[in-house]
């Protein structure tokens, strides 16, 4: 998995690509963590777009980063879902926590941007 | 059910090997004709299945997981997931949504209610310190209706 990140503001937009695992997960986080570390980041952003595969512990890890967000009621989008990807989130519910939007533009609408 | 073809792998319970194990399935069972989403949703089931024989199963201390694959006649895939783990205790609760042992390791509870969402059956056969064997069944929807997404 690769996973790129950039800023709007006090956005943390998270680009991840390829399969999120069980094996991959550590990745995610560490990157995502890395950057709450440094206190500068409200709502975050998920570029799901090259992301191919995911099962639950994806689910784990961006409700795990969910979590740490809502201690400063900061939101968590994402967009560019694959549809095996979409449909983990419709069936599990996480769309309810971490809203599905076509694009980044929408996302940024959201969030005030 | 009679068998028309089948394989058995070994595998170290080790996460690089998850990729690989969903991959494998993936390929035997495309004698089937799937579409590309019964292909993903077995994927996604057996990546579920083996991450649970590593973290849950083996404790994320090494072991051995089997998978046995059999193409049946009424154009059904059969997968076995099985370790020789600690097995579980409480096999009710260990299925209910949102039910994990291990929210340390940040698990959703999710695994099993996503096989049982993308596999037609999903059976569950375990014994306290013995090991667990997860059995999960999906029926190739037939060729001719639609075939868009066939390849
Ligand atoms: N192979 C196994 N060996 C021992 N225990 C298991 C095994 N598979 C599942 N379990 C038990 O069943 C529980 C539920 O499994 P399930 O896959 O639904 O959720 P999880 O693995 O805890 O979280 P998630 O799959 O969402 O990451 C696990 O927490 C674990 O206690
Ligand atoms: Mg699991």
């Amino acid at each position: 998995m690769k996973v790129a990140k950039e800023y709007r503001g006090n956005i943390l937009i998270v680009a991840a690509a390829g399969e999120l695992d069980h094996h991959t997960a550590a990745v995610l986080k560490g990157c995502i963590q890395e950057e709450l570390g440094k206190g500068m980041v409200r709502h975050i952003v998920l570029d799901f777009s090259g992301l191919s595969f995911m099962d639950s512990s994806g689910l784990g890890v961006l409700l795990g980063r969910y979590k740490e967000l809502a201690k400063w009621q900061g939101n968590m989008l994402v967009f560019g879902l694959q549809p095996l990807v979409e449909k983990l989130f419709l069936m599990t519910g996480l769309n309810k926590l971490i809203p599905v939007h076509a694009n980044l533009d929408a996302c940024l609408k959201v969030l005030g941007v | 059910m009679e068998v028309n073809n089948y394989f058995t792998i070994s595998f170290p319970a080790n996460s690089r090997n998850e990729s690989f194990a969903r991959v494998v399935v993936a390929a035997f069972a495309a004698q089937l004709d799937p579409t590309l989403e019964e292909l993903n949703e077995i994927k996604t089931a057996v990546s579920e299945a083996v991450t649970n024989a590593i973290i849950h199963g083996y404790r994320d201390r090494g072991g051995q997981v089997v998978i046995t694959c059999s193409l049946r006649q009424d154009n059904s895939l059969e997968v076995i997931v099985k370790d020789t783990g600690v097995g579980i205790d409480n096999l009710e609760q260990a299925r209910e949504p949102l039910y994990t042992s291990r929210p340390d390791l940040e698990r959703s509870g999710m695994g099993f209610t996503v096989m049982e969402e993308f596999m037609d059956s999903v059976s569950i056969q375990t014994q306290p310190g013995q090991g667990t064997s997860v059995t999960m069944t999906k029926k190739i929807s037939a060729w001719e209706q639609g075939g868009n997404e066939k390849n």
